[in-house]
């Protein structure tokens, strides 16, 4: 298992550097000039000097990337032009929202997409299987920025039952909820039928239905519970989707989380608050495909003696 | 079944998209601020938007801009992949592992974050837009397309086509790149869906297309504002949106199924 984990810490770090100079080079090597984007086209030149010299843009390209590796590796992502406050803090502010967002999406959609797909599976060929196959086609095809408004239009306008936005209370999260883990409850509820199905041609199946185990035994126990490990790798690789995903969610419903500090970041041209927001996202994806890795190779040792 | 349903979704909003100025009842920049936001009449069958445009026109219109924009950058993005994935088998060594090294750090951005990013920095516009869908889009098929070639070239009609004489160029162009393509295709599939989801997805934030211009995802943003009195601007150009992806996806899905393609 160490030596597993060795080799994947290996293949991380150059991936890190990667992601942290590809962000780098999308800020600051695309041709347009944040500086006449922050400030227009009419702004002053001195005026544009002075904020080209705050940012460090006059500097050569190269010691701009060392100055921002050094500040990476010191925690400090600079600090936001329109608040004068460290990117980090505004962020970090910002991540607990996000993540509840994130988590209340993927529990939604596994304690929906998980049962369901182990009855469509036992019911195969049945109108339930039909109905649950045909609402996982939808689920996957909906766009978030159209389902979300359509939840707005149906539980906040027409049945008053939810509020619209904002972040204020346990009913204020239901909606951003369903709106983004729909998509992944579409692709788990798939994902889980064809693993209980094929599990449950399986041999240890057919000896456990011959020892006389009731029908539900048989699925609960032994088809789903080697029917899980993939379900729950893909669960894991989801939620790093999800965080991109909650940057339009949060945005549709006014979610006070690091996707909406970008997307209002990227609106005010504020340029070190939007590298800072990508980096985090990106980096918490970047870590969180290396967790179920490590997780799924501590689940299934063929994993770890193949490589 | 899911082939049938999915072609016709397809050549329907592809008929419309190319047809548009033959379909559309009226021009989909034309104002009329006196009826801004009117309700459906027989004239007007989805409305009118804020400006007192008619919503039906420029929801055929808005099938255009989904169309450019997928099947161009699924073009570039497969170009630009299938190039560097052959050059990652063709050449080996240490080039394979750079390229490989590149392809994994493209393919460690999640969704459209980086798209995002880029049209930050580069401002809203539809060619601005290409650029920012190809920035990774292309890693996915260069993965593909290197996989392909390095198990293809052990079997044995390669090794009958080198046996024979064959030179490099026709054993990459006869056998390799024939029979690497179905699961190209099927990629390019998936990928047109998520590409025009995506395109519409930049359009909605405001960092795709730019009004007046009609996309789907810049009316879904410009409904925003009238969820409570106006939905229909809402409803019907999602709707479109929805129902194009689904038949790209059912082709897609028709197409693994009926060539026998795993994916990953």
């Amino acid at each position: 298992m160490h030596r597993y984990i060795t080799s994947r810490i290996f293949f991380l770090l150059p991936t890190l550097w990667g992601v942290v100079t590809a962000v780098f080079l999308v800020i600051h090597l695309i041709p347009g000039d944040p500086v006449e984007a922050m400030l227009g086209e009419t702004a002053m030149a001195a005026e544009k000097e002075a904020l080209r010299h705050e940012l460090g843009l006059d500097r050569p390209i190269l010691a701009q990337y060392g100055v921002y590796l050094a500040g990476l590796a010191r925690g400090d992502l600079g600090d936001s032009i329109a608040t004068r406050r460290p990117v980090f803090a505004e962020i970090a502010a910002r991540w607990p929202a996000t993540v509840e967002l994130a988590v209340a999406a993927l529990l939604l959609a596994a304690i929906t997409a998980v049962p369901l797909g182990v009855l469509a599976a036992a019911r195969r060929g049945g109108a339930l299987d039909s109905a649950t196959l045909f609402f996982s086609l939808i689920g996957a095809a909906v766009p978030s920025f159209w389902l979300g408004p359509l939840l707005i239009i149906v539980f906040s306008i027409g049945l008053a039952w939810l509020p619209v936005s904002g972040r204020d209370g346990a009913a204020s999260i239901i909606l951003p909820a369903v709106t983004l883990g729909a998509g992944m409850a579409a692709i788990l509820l798939r994902l889980t039928r064809s693993a209980v199905l094929e599990a449950a041609a399986d041999d240890y199946v057919r000896a456990a239905r011959a020892r006389g185990l009731p029908e539900r035994m048989v699925y609960l126990k032994h088809a789903l519970g080697n029917a899980l490990l993939p379900v729950v790798t893909v669960m894991g690789l989801q939620l790093g989707a999800l965080l991109s995903g909650a940057v339009i969610t949060e945005t549709i419903f006014s979610w006070p989380g690091v996707g909406r500090l970008m997307i209002e970041a990227i609106e005010k041209r504020d340029y070190p608050v939007v590298q800072g927001c990508v980096l985090n996202i990106a980096l918490c994806y970047v870590f969180v495909n290396f967790a179920v890795d490590i997780f799924y190779a501590w689940l299934d040792p063929r994993i770890r003696l193949e490589r | 079944m899911k082939l049938k349903a999915g072609l016709s979704l397809l050549a329907f909003f592809g008929a419309l998209a190319a047809a548009a100025p033959l379909f559309a009842p009226y021009n989909p920049y034309a104002q009329d601020l006196l009826c801004s936001l009117d309700a459906p009449t027989a004239a007007h069958p989805m409305g009118l938007d804020l400006l007192g445009r008619d919503i039906l026109s420029r929801v055929i219109y808005g099938a255009r801009v989904s169309f450019a924009a997928g099947f161009a950058v699924i073009a570039v993005n497969g170009l630009i992949g299938i190039l560097i994935g052959g050059v990652a088998a063709v050449w080996g060594g240490r080039m394979d592992v750079l390229l490989m090294r590149v392809v994994d750090v493209a393919q460690a951005f999640p969704g459209i974050l980086l798209a995002i990013a880029v049209m930050a920095v580069l401002g809203p516009g539809f060619g601005n837009l290409l650029i920012a869908l190809c920035l990774t889009g292309w890693a996915g098929f260069a993965r593909l397309t290197r996989g392909q070639l390095l198990s293809l070239r052990e079997r044995e009609y390669v090794t009958a086509a080198v046996a024979a004489g064959a030179g490099k160029w026709r054993i990459l162009t006869r056998h390799l790149l024939p029979n690497a393509a179905a699961p190209l295709l099927v990629e390019a599939a998936f990928g047109l869906a998520s590409v025009i989801v995506a395109e519409a997805g930049l359009s909605f934030l405001g960092l795709g297309v730019q009004p007046p211009a009609p996309s789907w995802g810049s009316m879904l943003n410009e409904g925003r504002a009238f969820l409570l009195i106006a939905p229909r601007l809402t409803v019907f150009p999602g709707l479109c949106l929805m129902l194009l992806a689904l038949a790209v996806t059912l082709v897609g899905e028709a197409l693994r199924d009926r060539l026998d393609v795993k994916r990953r």
